[in-house]
């Protein structure tokens, strides 16, 4: 197991853009070819975004599935309330992209 | 000749607030190398976060025309003294000095690089969100509005193709309890990145379309799985009595409520987001 400090690899406590997601998609699948598990920490980060959390744990997830959870886990994604939601939001657009949530139905309102 | 371009009485911000400023953008795109006056001898009031339109039509005007611009400082008395405290008129004279903040409603002008994410946060969590204005805000209000910025940010990093900076000013309305702040970017604009993505299927050709598909949560960015950012800010706004308008091309989208959209005519490069924000 490798531990990859996401603040530390992007070079900054903001992972606010989604190049960031991707660099961390980058190290993470570097890592698994090489026969490694690999636990991504959060606990540097001081702000995310969904397009972060989206180019990595989503991309993640699209390569390698259910596997996914094997392959990789995560620490410190509990310092922030939302992280863990935009986290598992992340894998649940992949899964089923086409899922309506609560917000498209709210929206989908407004276009009626 | 004397090149002057006169405002109004009031500028606010919304879609007539818009076409003024576009008006004043369109007046001086076709001069090169000339003085232009702005003129607010007859301007009683412009929401302050208006800045950073202003802020960036005169930075490309001045890089892409050679324009310089003369501001009077009679004018900026009264009301209008907000344009020094939030320091556009210094970037106007090119004084070099900073914003001179004395009152509670005041946030400053400022340009980042695109990419500059720790200046743009530093700017959200110590000139916004740790404004004495805003002091009685909850902490989870905070972190949400910060949130929005940063997913907004995000989406410019993302789409807006361009080396310019981006903008940014708000302004308090301490009496209303609100909070208006607006990011301007240079790039292309909504529609260039929507309509080349959906030319083989929904065909997306008019801006407002454009900005509906991407508010939606659609994104052009395959490796982006859906560009949820921009419908979250929407639901927030819904949620708390938010505002959401998205100036990009020649429409003027907004949310206050309901989603209305205006046409814009001579419109600026790039797209311009405010979002309107109350809090108890």
């Amino acid at each position: 197991m490798t531990t990859v400090n996401i603040a530390h690899l992007i070079g900054t406590s903001n992972a606010i853009i989604q190049k960031f997601g991707l660099q961390v998609l980058d190290k993470a699948n570097s890592l698994i070819e090489r026969g490694e598990n690999v636990e991504l920490y959060f606990g540097d980060l001081s702000n995310t975004t969904t397009g972060f959390f989206h180019a990595s744990i989503g991309n993640l997830y699209r390569a390698y599935g259910d596997q996914f959870f094997n392959l990789v886990t995560v620490s410190g994604i509990d310092k922030k309330e939302d992280w863990t939601e935009k986290y598992e939001e992340a894998i649940n657009l992949v899964k089923n992209p086409k899922k309506a949530n609560e917000i498209d139905f709210a929206i989908s309102k407004l276009f009626e | 000749m004397a090149y002057i371009f006169k405002f109004p009485a009031e500028v606010r911000t919304n879609a007539q607030g818009n076409q003024v400023l576009a008006n004043f953008h369109h007046y001086c795109i076709s001069l090169s190398d000339v003085w232009v006056t702005i003129d607010w001898s007859g301007l009683n009031y412009m929401d302050a976060n208006l800045s950073a339109v202003l802020l960036a039509m005169t930075y490309r005007l001045k890089k892409e025309r050679g324009l310089k611009f003369f501001l009077n400082a009679q004018d900026l008395k009264g009301p209008l003294s907000i344009f020094w405290r939030n320091g556009l008129a210094h970037y106007i004279y090119n004084t070099n000095k900073k914003p001179d903040d004395e009152r509670d409603s005041t946030i400053p002008i400022k340009a980042f690089k695109i990419a500059d994410v720790d200046k743009f946060a530093e700017f959200i969590e110590r000139d916004l969100l740790k404004h004495r204005g805003l002091d009685n805000v909850k902490f989870t209000d905070k972190e949400k509005v910060k949130g929005s910025y940063f997913e907004i940010f995000n989406n410019i990093e993302i789409h807006a193709k361009t080396q310019a900076p981006l903008f940014a000013c708000g302004q308090l309305f301490p009496k209303q309890n609100q909070v208006i702040f607006t990011l301007v970017d240079l790039g292309v604009g909504f529609l260039h990145n929507v309509k080349a993505f959906t030319a083989e299927t929904e065909k997306i050709v008019k801006a407002e379309d454009a900005i509906n598909w991407a508010i939606k949560g659609n994104s052009t960015k395959e490796e982006a799985s859906g560009g949820t950012g921009l419908k979250k800010i929407l639901f927030y706004c819904m949620k708390n009595n938010g505002k959401f308008h998205i100036v990009s091309d020649d429409c003027y989208w907004q949310f206050d409520g309901a989603i209305n959209h205006t046409r814009i005519n001579n419109p600026f490069v790039g797209a311009t987001i405010h979002l309107i924000f109350s809090y108890n």
